[in-house]
């Protein structure tokens, strides 16, 4: 279940800020550090930030203890998914029809700051924080969202590691489930004078729910430490803390982006074919953050230095070598009974073997390195005019980020149902850098005046961007840019009363080209507008926002994940026409209470959407084609319901979590692959219960999926593939 | 903490609305590109050459008549086709003797022979809409090296009992290797009347008689003739048709035309010059002579040359060599060895003309077939590889250089 509530800044602006956080419902409230990093707090009344905002807590998170971030976000209003390999290693997040690719188009943060591999250079965030560590998610979006850029036009997503804890505590936590699943967890930590510590280590792994030809795992194996040490400096007049994290990550999994035909999903929904049995992500991920926290009722700054690397290897099928004969992944899933597309079919499942020279299957690894650095610094400062209070908020962040490519292809033979290699050399195909520095600021003032806030704000993104061909020879091939935009917003509160108030905001929105892309192809830019009520009283909950963006122009970049029929556009990016999404999120939460000792808590959450393209146009980005006014935008389904319902007694609880997707359109306009296809509507449901032994040890039972349904939520990158399949959970906790 | 000091609102607002009217300034941006951006290495070059001359000398008069060449060839073959057919019918009803149906039978393969000659060109020329639809009207006509003669065998059953799974048999929906001129070859000149698939075999065809064989082998191809005819008809409205693709190549950089430059549209007529490279080069000469994997596991492979119930193979890569060499020349207007002098790479332009020129010698010299040279004479077929790859090897690099030309998708991946 999830609580909604009101971005913080009271916002207003809609705008801005690198990193700032708060919890100010009321100017004056001292903040301390840990408000600036989570965000939103979860205090019981009314809150008054315009703009939407959805805070999942950690006593959320810990019902269904989903492992998928996925899972987590579809009992947001607003967010908009397309999954890919069911258990969410890589998402595709988008919010307010945002492309959910990769989650590009949204800001993805980690404690606050951005966590994408290199979010200015390659914001396709092919890294995602693991799930199971997170003690809280933020969601922000339209105006509430502008504030952590450098992607406004949607929305933000901050998810927040434990924190560490003031007393002495400990967990261990085991879990074993069906398909191989195995967790384990445990953390440590607490204060000994003026110093804090903690230390968190997390396992989790899978044998896989795909079926490969032949047999194999389908699985993964992920890694996670994190250590964090603190220290109190404060004094009488003086808040100060400064805290180290440090976080190692790892992940081995034997992915795919190949998909299967739709005959085959209906036959066996969880096949995968022979010619993926190679492929595998091995990826190792490190971050570095130092946080330094002063302030006190008037004032507060939160300073913060951070570096994460994030190494990749991604060994995967490309495709078919071809020359005498080309066909692309897609194409061939799409139509296997194509006398063309047949043998190639044959060999992708094992049935014939590679003879001709074009049958050779061509594996690429697209061995990248990123790193991400910064320093960011957002102050408030509380303050009045006479009788008139308001609250300035500021900030600044100067960012760096970089990817390195090293892509190759190797060439392998089907040989009797096994990818044999041919032994000619690895060719080397893409080798080249692309890095960015970005200076972003923010301003803020909010103006308190009778039940009225008004804020206004303004972010600041200055950025030059390098892109140097790295191949021998190729030294002249290079480009350097340099972007400079400013993205005004206001907004606005009205507290009618204790429990009920409405809010208002505009704001601009913006996502950078990369740097290779060329200057011709134009920034996404859009003005977003919201408007929405929020009731709060008790245990009821309800938050309700109309929503307006309005897109000059959409960008999109084609990339293996997108679809394999990119061909030479790898990596290219696309403008479209004029576009708007129009919607509606709603969200309503209540707890009943019983005369027993049994509560009853329930939630609604429903999206209503409606993207098109407001211009007819012609594009070779595989998922538009030729666009006519009033086509849709895809992979944004038009409905989208989640309920959940709970029993919870003194030492037990049981939840029912559903959720409706309807169907989306796997493409846009015409003359394209998967032009005029759609995933089909989704219900699935979630269990989870769990029973306290004692104050020290709890059980718990989770099924996902518990109906076991299964549809094809997406025919990209090549070919169909489906949700997670039912997957049964038990689990240990035991606490100290 | 030292104490914070209040400052007057007016500051702060002030700063608040000089940053909001900054932001109506909106979006500025600036970039230096390098020399090799986004040409692949190739910078731009400064010429005066006529590109406009050179497409539509091209399209008038080198493509166009090699697609009306062919659109005729197509049309005698299904006249000649016919008559074969009819002699067919006649043997098998008595009428006449084998002796007497030999020559319709010969004129109906010299028919084959011939469409082939002038098709083998216009496989140079494949642009538009014979790339439309991932290649269909092009594979209608001609899907080598994608062929399946056991489904030809099920269509001739198909056709000759007039149904589908039901569904009343309809030539323009069965798939490309179902048809078109592979079909017709293997129709015409494969002897064995007995079906080519591994396992099983269609309907009644084991039933059938060797006179009803042939009568029904002849009777489809009637129809595959009739259906390649109807085909040529198509590329050539399409192309040479109002607004079709020969006037779209001829206006580029014009307003009603769908190439933005006469450059783009040159681009367009080198990469289907890429045929050679990738079709006559690596899959008639390096795959049969094992260079590349083959049916006989990476050695000469005889099973492997195009045609191979016909054995034309070498006239097929002649005539791919003639078509390359129309469009490198021009013949008896500009070419695109007149673009390379113009930019001053007369070393390039003159190389390619003598490098094809001793091709084409050398493939006339044969007197055997390929498949018979794979096994007798080895060394002069992969001297005729040689030869093709002096020619792809300059066209993948000095002629693409030098014109500014980008390479085509499907040759980024460099397969010698």
């Amino acid at each position: 279940m999830i609580k909604t509530t009101p971005s913080v800044l009271a916002i207003a602006i809609s705008c801005c800020f690198t990193s700032a956080f708060a919890q100010e419902s009321t100017a004056n409230d001292t903040a301390d550090m840990y408000e600036r990093i989570q965000i939103i707090g979860t205090d019981d009344s009314l809150r008054t930030e315009a703009g939407s905002t959805t805070v999942i807590t950690e006593v959320e998170l810990e019902r269904f203890k989903f492992d998928d971030i996925n899972r987590v976000l579809y009992g947001v209003p607003g967010v908009n998914i397309r999954e890919e390999d069911g258990f969410g290693l890589r998402p595709n997040i988008g919010f307010r029809g945002a492309t959910p690719e990769r989650s590009k188009k949204i800001t993805v943060m980690e404690d606050g700051v951005l966590i994408g591999p290199a979010p200015y250079s390659a914001p396709a965030a092919y890294y995602f924080p693991m799930m199971s560590k997170m003690t809280g998610v933020e969601v922000f979006k339209g105006p509430a969202a502008i504030k952590y850029g450098p992607n406004t036009v949607a929305g933000a997503l901050n998810l927040v590691t434990r924190q560490i804890p003031s007393t002495t505590e400990g967990l261990i936590d085991v879990a074993a489930g069906s398909d191989g699943y195995g967790k384990l967890k445990g953390y440590y930590g607490g204060v000994s004078g003026d110093l804090g510590y903690l230390i968190e280590g997390i396992h989790l792994r899978s044998d896989g729910f795909k079926e490969l030809d032949g047999g194999g795992d389908t699985g993964f194996e992920k890694n996670d430490v994190m250590v964090k040490l603190n220290y109190d400096l404060s004094s009488n007049t003086l808040s100060q803390i400064l805290e180290l994290k440090v976080a190692y990550a790892d992940e081995l999994s034997n992915e795919t982006y190949l998909g299967i035909t739709d005959n085959d999903f209906a036959i066996s929904p969880n096949r995968r074919y022979a010619a993926s049995q190679r492929d595998r992500m091995d990826w190792e991920h490190s971050q570095f953050l130092l946080t330094h926290f002063a302030g006190n009722s008037t004032f507060d700054v939160t300073t913060r230095l951070y570096r994460n690397n994030f190494e990749r290897s991604w060994f995967k099928i490309n495709g078919f070598k071809g020359g005498l004969v080309n066909r692309d992944l897609q194409q061939i899933l799409a139509a296997p009974e194509d006398d063309t597309n047949a043998q190639f079919y044959a060999i992708l499942t094992g049935q014939s073997d590679s003879v001709q020279e074009y049958e050779k299957i061509i594996l690429g690894d697209n061995a990248r390195k990123y790193y991400s650095q910064g320093i960011q610094s957002d102050a408030y400062y509380n303050g009045s005019f006479g009788n008139l209070k308001h609250q300035l908020n500021a900030g600044f962040r100067f960012h760096q980020d970089q990817i390195r490519r090293r892509h190759t292809e190797d060439a392998f033979l089907m040989e009797a149902s096994n990818l044999i290699t041919d032994g000619s050399a690895t060719v080397a195909t893409s080798t080249n850098r692309e890095s960015t520095d970005a200076l972003s600021v923010f301003l803020k003032e909010t103006l308190f005046w009778s039940s009225f806030e008004f804020t206004l704000g303004v972010r600041g993104e200055f950025f030059d961007s390098e892109y140097q061909n790295e191949a021998s020879g190729e030294e002249n091939d290079f480009l350097l840019k340099s972007t400079r935009i400013w993205l005004p917003g206001v907004s606005v509160f009205y507290q009618y009363s204790d429990s009920l108030g409405f809010f208002a905001g505009i704001h601009e929105g913006f996502i950078p080209t990369s740097p290779q892309e060329s200057p011709e192809v134009d920034v996404e830019n859009s003005i977003d507008y919201e408007i929405g009520t929020r009731y709060h009283e008790g245990s009821s909950q309800l938050e309700a926002v109309v929503f307006y963006n309005d897109f000059k122009k959409l960008k999109e970049s084609c990339s293996f994940s997108a679809a394999s029929a990119c061909g030479d556009a790898l990596d290219e990016e696309f403008n479209s026409g004029a576009a708007s999404v129009f919607g509606v999120e709603f969200a309503a939460k209540h707890t009943f209470e019983t005369d027993g000792a049994v509560n009853i808590p329930v939630s609604l959450t429903y999206t209503y959407t409606s993207a098109e393209f407001d211009t007819s146009f012609d594009s070779d980005f595989p998922m538009w084609g030729s666009v006519v006014e009033g086509d849709p935008l895809p992979y944004l389904p038009e409905h989208q319901v989640s309920f959940d319902i709970g029993l919870t007694g003194d030492r037990w609880d049981v939840f029912a979590s559903s959720r409706y997707t309807g169907a989306m359109h796997e493409a846009s306009g015409d003359g394209v692959l998967l032009s005029g296809v759609e995933t089909k509507s989704l219900l699935v449901t979630d269990l989870s219960a769990s029973y306290l032994i004692n104050t020290h040890i709890q059980v718990y039972l989770k099924v996902d999926n518990v109906f076991d349904e299964q549809q094809i939520v997406s025919r990209r990158p090549y070919g169909a593939r489906g949700n997670k399949p039912r997957q049964f959970m038990i689990g240990y906790q035991f606490r100290y | 903490m030292a104490d914070v000091k209040t400052h007057s609102g007016s500051v702060i607002s002030i700063a608040v609305a000089s940053a909001l009217l900054t932001s109506g300034c909106g979006e500025s941006s600036s970039y230096t590109a390098g020399e090799g951006y986004g040409t692949g290495g190739n910078a731009p070059v400064t010429t005066s050459f006529n590109e406009q001359a050179l497409l539509t000398h091209l399209t008038d008069n080198v493509i166009t008549p090699v697609f009306q060449q062919f659109n005729a060839d197509a049309l005698q073959q299904a006249q000649e086709v016919s008559a074969y057919c009819e002699s067919e019918v006649a043997l098998a009803n008595f009428d006449i003797t084998d002796a007497e149906l030999t020559p319709f039978k010969s004129a109906a393969r010299l028919s084959w022979e011939n469409a082939m000659e002038s098709w083998q060109q216009a496989e140079m020329m494949q642009m538009g809409p014979l790339l439309d639809n991932d290649g269909l009207l092009k594979n209608n006509i001609y899907s080598w090296p994608v062929v399946n003669y056991c489904a030809v065998d099920y269509d001739v059953e198909f056709f000759r009992e007039g149904e589908v799974n039901g569904a009343p048999y309809d030539i323009t929906l069965r798939t490309p290797s179902r048809k078109g001129m592979v079909a017709l070859e293997y129709l015409l000149f494969n002897e064995d009347l007995d079906v080519s698939c591994e396992s099983g075999s269609p309907g009644n065809w084991h039933n059938l008689s060797n006179s009803e064989r042939r009568v029904a082998r002849c009777e489809f191809a009637v129809e595959v003739a009739n259906d390649i005819a109807t085909s040529s008809e198509t590329l050539l409205s399409l192309w040479a048709g109002d607004n079709g693709y020969a006037a779209q190549l001829k206006s580029a950089g014009s307003a009603s035309s769908m190439f933005a430059s006469e450059h783009e549209a040159v681009n367009r007529i080198s990469d289907a010059m890429f045929y050679l490279d990738s079709m006559t080069k690596d899959g008639k000469l390096a795959t049969p002579l094992g260079l590349f994997a083959n049916s006989c596991g990476a050695q000469a492979c005889p099973e492997d040359v195009e045609s191979g119930y016909a054995q034309r193979s070498f006239a097929h890569i002649l005539n791919n060599l003639i078509g390359f060499q129309a469009l490198l020349t021009g013949s008896d207007g500009p070419g695109f060895t007149d673009f390379l002098i113009d930019v001053g790479d007369t070393d390039t332009a003159e190389t390619m003309r003598d490098d094809i020129t001793t091709a084409i010698e050398n493939v006339r010299a044969y007197e055997t077939t390929l498949a018979e040279a794979l096994v007798q004479d080895p060394d002069a077929v992969t001297q005729t590889h040689a030869d093709v790859k002096s020619v792809t090897d300059n066209l993948k690099a000095d002629f693409i250089n030098s014109l500014a030309l980008e390479l085509p998708a499907t040759s980024a991946g460099d397969n010698d």
